[in-house]
């Protein structure tokens, strides 16, 4: 069996999305890449198993993850990027403080539970339901809500953020919104 | 464990049962902390047990234990204008790395095996 052009397409499509969700997951380029190569393969090799009409992507994550807690459960390893080097290996970074902002947000993602960050960078940053969350990370949706709810707190206090504060777009979003619009 | 015998409507009640609060302020008759441990038909005895947690907490406490195990009251909760910073900020941090560009080696694994496989008829 061919691989189908628009299973193909599917995965390629995914890709940027397994990127983003595998450096926030692990905090570290390199092994994202490895784990984004390694879900695709793996994927690849059992793409009869892909029910057509389901989403790709979402088949995808479930890989990856599962890669990810294999590995980490046999290396017994947490990969962290307390240094900040993650910001210097990515290349779409337009300014130094955007890249502080991006490390302040990395590095407090690295101190949440893993189950807490995958469950938050699913819904909040990925935007995927609840339900496909819960599916994807084996659990149910009560669980998956109150992960987020337990993130979305633990990050709030890690950031500093207070509502007295001024919660104006900071530079890290408003070069997002400059990046994204010159595209 | 402290066990007697008793009536069965007179006693029973079940720690989920518990009454809240304000029902005992309010005059309410007083929780009974037993469970139905036997209950024998021919021979007529009922026999209870005293829970191990009636045993050291006062209904107050049942009453709130119960709440932080099934209660949504338990989660923490955002005000809204955090919320929606926080979630601002996540997702610009997420464009960054979507923006990021796909490595060549992934499209070329892609290929490759899909040439793979074609060429061998079948995955």
């Amino acid at each position: 069996m061919a691989l189908d052009p628009s299973q193909q397409q599917a995965m390629l499509d995914a890709v940027p999305h397994l990127r983003a969700f595998a450096v926030s997951l692990c905090g570290n380029v390199t092994y994202a890449d490895d784990l984004v190569q390694g879900a695709l393969l793996r994927g690849l090799q059992n793409l009869d198993k892909f029910q057509a009409g389901t989403c790709m992507q979402a088949w995808l994550f479930t890989i990856l993850r599962n890669q990810f807690y294999t590995e980490a459960r046999r290396r017994r390893r947490e990969v962290e990027d307390a240094d900040g080097a993650l910001a210097g290996r990515l290349t779409v970074l337009p300014e130094q403080g955007v890249r502080l902002d991006f490390s302040d947000m990395q590095a407090a993602l690295a101190q949440l539970s893993v189950e807490q960050r995958e469950a938050l960078l699913l819904v909040a940053a990925e935007g995927v339901s609840y339900e496909e969350a819960a599916r994807i990370c084996s659990t149910n949706i009560g669980t998956i809500k109150s992960r987020v709810n337990r993130a979305r707190t633990r990050l709030a206090e890690l950031l500093d953020l207070v509502p007295e504060e001024d919660l104006g777009p900071d530079r890290l979003i408003g070069a997002t919104l400059f990046v994204q619009a010159n595209l | 464990m402290f066990r007697e015998a008793a009536s069965f409507l007179d006693l029973y009640r079940s720690v989920e049962d518990l009454p809240s609060s304000s029902s005992q302020v309010n005059g309410g008759p007083p929780p009974l902390l037993y469970e139905w441990t036997i209950f024998d038909l021919l021979g007529g005895e009922h026999v209870l047990t005293l829970l191990p947690q009636a045993q050291q907490k006062t209904p107050d406490e049942l009453q709130r234990s119960r709440v932080v195990r099934h209660g949504p009251a338990c989660e923490p909760t955002l005000p809204s204008q955090v919320a929606t910073c926080l979630g601002e900020r996540l997702r610009a941090h997420y464009a960054l790395l979507m923006n990021e560009p796909v490595p060549e080696h992934f499209i070329r694994i892609l290929e490759a095996l899909d040439e793979t496989r074609s060429a061998n008829g079948g995955p």
